[in-house]
């Protein structure tokens, strides 16, 4: 496969969230704002980065018999060093995004690439399967939360964005609001893939 | 059985080197974490208690724990008082911090934490348009004795907030409760 | 011994903090085994299990092994040490050997349920409801037996979504729904009015 399409592959061909259907938990709970989702996105994408580097750079010394519990082990150290930057360097993110940072270790996107792609492919194309699968899981966290803080809260980013005659529907920021949400955009992919074959 | 041993040898040969690169990690960040909880605390003292060029001096143990503040930089006027209340709201605990001066005047409130119900229980901390502060908190502003921070409901000066009798009750019992028991260990040691 | 106080949070975690509908744990496995009933039933109780378990090994291996003030190794104590750090990693690594476990054990005693469950088994590790609990006991700083408790109800939590959610995809089978509604998302909706009527409860007063 080519670079171009290995990097743009995981934007919307293989969205993880919207067609994989992988990292459903934090794309639920972060999206009260487009700031926490941003936050979220980064450091997950941090991640991936540094685990599919190193399982790459490793795959030919991990016998297979417990090669899951070396990938979780390798993922879960680069999950505290994330943990411990952003709690030292970043407090209020670290606060806001709470027990969803360390959860990041079950992100199944990252578990996922890690057995699907770097423990197959070579260093460089580890990198770029990343950066796109990251940069595709932190467009669709940015899409969910745009919609539910907009909706919701009436401002973007912290920023008011509606006029302030527009009452916030509260529902969109609570739990209620994000499953609907991520219901509705599915729906959409679905409805897209349905056009493509004619139906 | 040769074949476990090789396994657990290099899965543990992987645990060693994650803790080795977590400790290096560790030793650069803990400390720049624990001085910004430091600093936070700090701040939030300040906050409800300003203009204390001495400080604060942590008082434990006892019925309550709380702060004096020192006027003076040689610590021996003393300014006023800082304490944390806690009360249980509808759907979660109230933590308030509350500064006091030296005749147990309330000077300063903050809300550190709550998660009561989004535009009900939180307009605890709602600020109208104009103001800098939240105006329900305004109230408690000047009163000193604990009987005046009931609400007006239960014979107090506080006034409620409709549809959120719980969450405002819970705070202003809390402050209640810990003015009156910090009148009550600070009058003692004097 | 406060059964009042540990009723209390039984009903919390089960009722108006709901794992999966109000905290957003535990989602993958809820969208992914909810298509039917039995083996809906099965992955709750297996999942319920795993939490009490990893609950309580969880809580001690960060009381006694990482915490500096209540540490069994004499040295770590005196040196103050802060281990706690480690717990992200520590945690899953005690969850994917109690699920290895569970495994073996669920392959000797209930092949049945073993071949239903299927991939979701080995799953169950990457079930951020299970990461997710043992993180939340400590930070709210529970007792041992709060741990046990919290992670006992939200694995109940776990079961009471997942299995309204199986029974409600059940009936739907024999439903018209419009065909991009069909699967995930309708799911999600359905999901999205369970959560609302959830928040019902919040109401309670106990």
């Amino acid at each position: 496969m080519s670079v171009l399409k290995e990097l743009t592959k995981g934007i919307y061909k293989e969205n993880p969230v919207f067609r994989l259907a992988l990292g459903l938990c934090p794309t639920l709970a972060v999206t009260s704002s487009v700031e926490n989702g941003v936050g979220m996105g980064l450091a997950a994408t941090a991640v991936l980065l540094c685990s599919n580097i190193i399982i790459s750079l490793v795959r030919n010394l991990v016998p297979k018999k417990i090669r899951i519990p070396i990938y979780i082990t390798i993922i879960a150290t680069f999950v505290t060093i994330v943990e411990l930057l952003m709690n030292a360097y970043f407090p209020a993110l670290y606060k806001s995004l709470g027990i969803f940072v360390p959860l990041i270790v079950v992100n199944c996107i990252i578990l996922g690439r890690a057995e699907a792609f770097a423990s197959r492919n070579n260093m460089f194309m580890s990198i770029v399967d990343a950066i796109g699968m990251g940069v595709g899981f932190t467009l669709s966290l940015v899409v969910i939360s745009t919609f539910r803080e907009v909706l919701g809260n009436g401002t973007f980013y912290g920023m008011n964005v509606l006029p302030s005659s527009y009452e916030p529907a509260m529902f969109m920021v609570q739990a209620p609001g994000a499953f609907l949400t991520l219901g509705l955009i599915l729906a959409f992919f679905n409805w897209l893939d349905l056009r493509k074959t004619g139906n | 059985m040769r074949e476990i041993f090789r396994l657990g040898l290099i899965l543990m040969t992987y645990a060693l080197i994650a803790g080795a690169a977590l400790s290096l990690v560790g030793l650069k960040t803990m400390p720049v974490i624990a001085e910004n909880l430091a600093r936070a605390e700090e701040e939030a003292r300040i906050f409800v208690l300003p203009a204390m060029n001495g400080g604060f001096e942590s008082i434990e143990g006892g019925a309550l724990s709380y702060w004096i503040g020192f006027r003076d930089e040689a610590k021996t006027v003393v300014g006023g008082y800082v304490f944390t209340a806690l009360g249980m709201g509808y759907s979660s605990e109230i933590r308030t911090m509350i500064g006091v001066d030296e005749n147990f005047a309330i000077v300063g409130t903050n809300v550190l934490f709550q998660q009561e119900t989004p535009g009900l229980g939180t307009k605890i901390i709602e600020v109208s348009s104009g103001d800098s502060d939240p105006w329900y908190m305004r109230q408690f502003i000047g009163k000193s004795l604990p009987e005046q921070l009931k609400l007006s409901s239960d014979g107090g000066g506080i006034d409620g907030i409709s549809g959120a009798t719980i969450s405002s009750r819970a705070v202003a019992e809390s402050i209640e409760r810990g003015l009156a028991s910090l009148q009550e260990t600070v009058g003692g040691n004097r | 011994m406060d059964f009042g106080q540990y009723f209390t949070m039984l009903i919390s975690v089960i009722f108006i903090n709901n794992f999966v509908l109000s905290r957003f744990l535990g989602i993958c496995p809820y969208i992914g085994v909810s298509k039917k009933l039995d083996s809906a039933i099965g992955m709750g109780f297996a999942v319920t299990f795993v939490m009490t378990v990893a609950s309580a090994v969880t809580w001690s291996v960060y009381t006694f092994m990482l915490n500096p003030q209540s540490n069994i190794f004499p040295k770590i104590g005196e040196m103050g040490v802060d281990l706690t750090f480690l717990r992200t990693i520590a945690f899953i690594i005690v969850i994917a050997s109690l699920v290895q476990l569970v495994e073996i054990v669920l392959q000797k005693t209930s092949p049945v349920l073993y071949s239903a469950l299927g991939i979701f088994l080995p799953l169950i590790t990457t079930n951020c409801a299970i990461l997710g609990v043992a993180v939340l006991n400590i930070d709210q700083e529970l007792t041992f037996i709060e741990s046990l408790v919290q992670g006992f109800g939200a694995g109940i939590g776990f079961t009471l979504a997942i299995v309204l959610m199986a029974g409600l995809r059940e009936k739907l089978e024999m439903s018209n729904i419009p065909k991009p509604l069909r699967g995930v998302p309708i799911a999600f909706i359905m999901a999205s009015l369970m959560s609302l009527a959830f928040q019902g409860f919040s109401g309670l007063s106990l």
